[in-house]
């Protein structure tokens, strides 16, 4: 219950950022200034966290896979970007 | 080291593959597995810092949701991206700083714009498609593009210094 609440919150906090980004129209350089100081790993703690938690997202979506050969599905969707644009 | 990763790159990084049966096809999956996680993981240490445009983000949801047949998954791997990567979003003036550099790459939408949020930001762009690959080393030599198939295990892990 109590991870769902962060889970959400964190959800939110990020649309609001998007939406937020969006309005401001900030230039390109600007953004990623500001991103920068975002995405950066405070301590080891924390970087422990971020591995865990992927570490588990990892495994559960590759247990989830249900094709039998993912680089024919990864050529369709995205292999064809000259023929999709040209 | 800042960089710039193709769709393919997170795809690899996401799927470790070890359950695809065919062996030839399993190997060469686990291969590039193998690097793309090592690559990713300096990027959750904070090693590395990816900038991608949001249309990578859009590419690695559709993939993600397709191979698990399951949307909730597509969106579960993308809020992890735009956690720990900056996303850049083409709004109107971002378009128009990037549309010089999109002119010079001449290739899809896609490769345009991620070439040129490359070129601009001055990233290293690291993808599997090697058609993208020899397009940008043949006439954009400006862009500073690896091959992942490519790159060893050594050549990653020295990356990160």
């Amino acid at each position: 219950m109590e991870a769902d609440v962060v889970s959400r919150v964190d959800m939110l906090e990020r649309e609001v950022r998007r939406l937020k980004y969006m309005i401001e129209a900030k230039t390109l350089h600007e953004h990623i200034i500001g991103e920068l100081h975002r995405v950066k790993a405070i301590d080891e703690l924390e970087i422990n966290e971020r591995l865990k938690k992927h570490e588990l997202l990892k495994n559960r979506i590759s247990s989830s896979v249900v094709v039998e050969d993912p680089q024919a599905v990864l050529d369709e969707v995205i292999g064809d970007r000259d023929e999709a644009f040209s | 080291m800042k960089l710039s990763l193709d769709a393919n790159v997170f795809i690899y990084a996401y799927i470790t593959g070890e359950n695809i049966k065919n062996e030839r096809k399993r190997m060469e999956w686990v291969q590039l597995h193998e690097k793309a996680d090592v690559l990713y993981t300096e990027v959750l240490k904070g090693k590395h810092v990816v900038i991608i445009p949001s249309v990578i983000v859009t590419e690695v949801c559709a993939v993600i949701s397709k191979l698990t047949n399951s949307e909730e998954e597509g969106i579960s791997v993308v809020k992890e991206v735009q956690e720990y990567c900056v996303v850049v979003y083409e709004s109107a003036s971002v378009l128009e700083e990037l549309l010089p550099a999109i002119a010079k790459v001449k290739g899809s939408g896609i490769d345009s714009i991620l070439a040129a949020l490359a070129a601009k930001e001055n990233t290293v762009l690291i993808t599997n498609d090697r058609r993208l690959h020899d397009r940008l080393r043949a006439f954009e030599s400006y862009v500073d593009v690896r091959l992942l198939k490519d790159m060893s295990l050594d050549d990653i892990k020295l990356m990160s210094g």
